[in-house]
């Protein structure tokens, strides 16, 4: 492993006297205990030292030892949007690190820059277009490694496009799961295709009944299921897909759930998937849990009162709990061209304070990501 | 386990000869130390062959401390530990190099910590200088090769 340059400064720093240099020769298995130890910034930088050091990082064992381990925190993976119409995508992600403050630019080429991330998994991403079915790419932003799944066949022009993926613990493999509408179909999505990573095609999937409108709050990848949020008119649905037994399972809310709200977030607070509901200065969590028969229900954990009355372009939020004490959430002015300008700001619902946080070169306006970093190879 | 020492004390040698009088509990913290005395019960004098008597002395002192405090505060432990660890890059690769062969795993955890702790925020060239004993020209005429070589850096 130890490559012909490490031989030779060994043998010089032995005849000048033993390692006065301080040159360290570690067996490969403790350095792979001390670099998962390291954040996944310092990790990266650690790839580029020596062949030793890099192949360490590329072995399996060590990849799977980094995404179990306690040490990795996660972070914040930034898209920049872009703020007129006629720019080009910006042609980089943004990776944060929320507790230190500090950006890391990640290349994104072109064809990657002008498709749309639209799921997260497990420290990876799914990117796609929503007006086209191909193409549709895995993407790790760590190591920057792509798999573009099956093209499909049809060339229709197609809309509402959208794909979201996850892991399915049955069968230990990544699943994909597509749905869009076809031109005739007059608004409805009604195609819905799977595809396991490693297979050739796409599979057809019967159409659930309720699934026909068009989600406007996009799809969550948790525990070997996809939720949507579903607005019909006053009411909310949210329908599950369990990635093991591919069946799709509806949840009405029950008529307390109150109908005037601004904005639903879907995110972990302690381990479970929580709705967070966003109505005027309100927020309401509530937590949802699926019981052995895999029925879906829902439990009101929390009601804060947030002392600002979003709404009128001014939004809020919810992108992740930080910890027991606060959630990190996006602030911000949309519908206002010219002046448009977000935030990443802590929110302490107990004490009901912001505070907002001070990063340099965060993008004026930007979708985050939030994801457990890894080095997970899709080959 | 062998009860018919006195005490239920050991007796460690290093390589260089110098015997150490240990507690029979922390001479078994090293796994590869309690894989022996529980194979062999009759002699009481354990090598320890490619640990000199300098680099044994500070195991044993790491191992007797972690003995005693099982009881005492956490917190204690890990700022004794932070302590123990912060030696000379020499004395630090040894005590990995002793503490791996022997098996210590809270120890090879405390120094691979602090081995993480000065990788932490460096670049890649104060790392190559720091542990690999790299020197300046040497980074300046290697790094158009690495470049070459590498996947282009992120930054």
């Amino acid at each position: 492993m130890d490559s012909k340059r490490g031989l030779k400064r060994r043998k010089s720093t032995n005849r000048k006297g033993q390692g006065s240099k301080g040159e360290i020769h570690l067996p490969v298995e403790i350095i792979a205990d001390i670099l998962c130890r390291l954040s996944i910034e310092s990790i990266l930088t650690c790839r580029v030292v020596c062949k030793t050091w890099r192949n360490v990082t590329r072995d399996s064992c060590f990849i799977n030892k980094l995404g179990n381990s306690l040490y990795q925190p996660p972070r914040l993976i930034l898209k920049p949007l872009m703020e007129n119409i006629s720019d080009d995508a910006p042609r980089h992600l943004i990776l944060l690190d929320i507790e230190e403050r500090k950006t890391r630019r990640i290349p994104f080429d072109r064809m990657l820059a002008d498709l749309e991330i639209m799921c997260s998994c497990n420290g990876l991403l799914c990117i796609a277009s929503s007006r086209t079915l191909n193409p549709v790419i895995i993407y790790n932003p760590i190591t920057r490694e792509r798999l573009m799944l099956p093209r499909s066949r049809s060339k229709a022009v197609i809309s509402h496009h959208e794909v979201s993926f996850g892991f399915d613990p049955s069968t230990k493999k990544y699943k994909v799961f597509r749905a869009y509408t076809a031109p005739s179909s007059r608004g409805k999505v009604n195609n819905f295709n799977i595809i396991s990573l490693g297979e050739r095609s796409w599979r057809k999937l019967t159409e659930p009944g309720n699934m026909v409108k068009r989600d406007v709050y996009g799809v969550v990848s948790w525990g070997g299921a996809l939720y949507w949020r579903i607005v019909k008119g006053p009411f909310i649905v949210i329908v599950q897909f369990n990635l093991s037994d591919e069946k799709f399972r509806m949840f009405n809310f029950p008529d307390y759930f109150p109908r005037n709200r601004f904005s639903l977030g879907l995110i972990d607070v302690g381990g479970s998937l929580t709705l967070v509901q966003n109505a005027n200065n309100v927020v309401e969590l509530w937590k949802l849990t699926e019981n052995k028969v895999n029925d879906l229900s829902l439990s009101l954990q929390d009601t804060h009162n947030m002392h600002v009355r979003w709404g009128g372009g001014l939004f809020c939020e919810f992108v992740c709990q930080m910890n027991q004490k606060s959630y990190l959430v996006q602030v911000g002015l949309r519908n206002c061209q010219r002046q448009q300008q977000e935030h990443l700001t802590l929110y302490f619902p107990e004490t009901s304070q912001y505070s907002t946080l001070e990063i340099l070169g965060l993008p004026k306006s930007f979708m985050p990501i939030w994801l457990k970093p890894n080095l997970m190879s899709l080959t | 386990m062998s009860s018919s020492l006195e005490k239920n004390m050991l007796i460690l040698r290093s390589s260089d000869g110098e015997e150490f009088i240990v507690p029979e509990v922390v001479a078994v913290m090293s796994k590869a130390i309690k894989n022996m005395v529980e194979d062999e019960c009759a002699s009481n004098t354990i090598p320890v062959p490619n640990v000199d008597a300098n680099i044994l002395a500070m195991v044993i002192e790491f191992c007797k401390k972690h003995d005693e405090s099982e009881a005492e505060a956490a917190s204690d432990l890990k700022t004794f530990d932070s302590e123990f660890v912060n030696r000379g890059q020499e004395a630090l690769y040894d005590l990995i190099t002793a503490a791996n062969f022997r098996d210590v795993k809270e120890l090879l955890d405390a120094l691979c910590q602090n081995v993480a702790e000065m990788i932490k925020g460096k670049s890649v060239h104060h790392i190559r200088i720091q542990f690999l004993g790299y020197q300046l020209f040497e980074i300046l005429t290697s790094n158009f090769i690495w470049n070459i070589w590498c996947d282009r850096d992120f930054d």
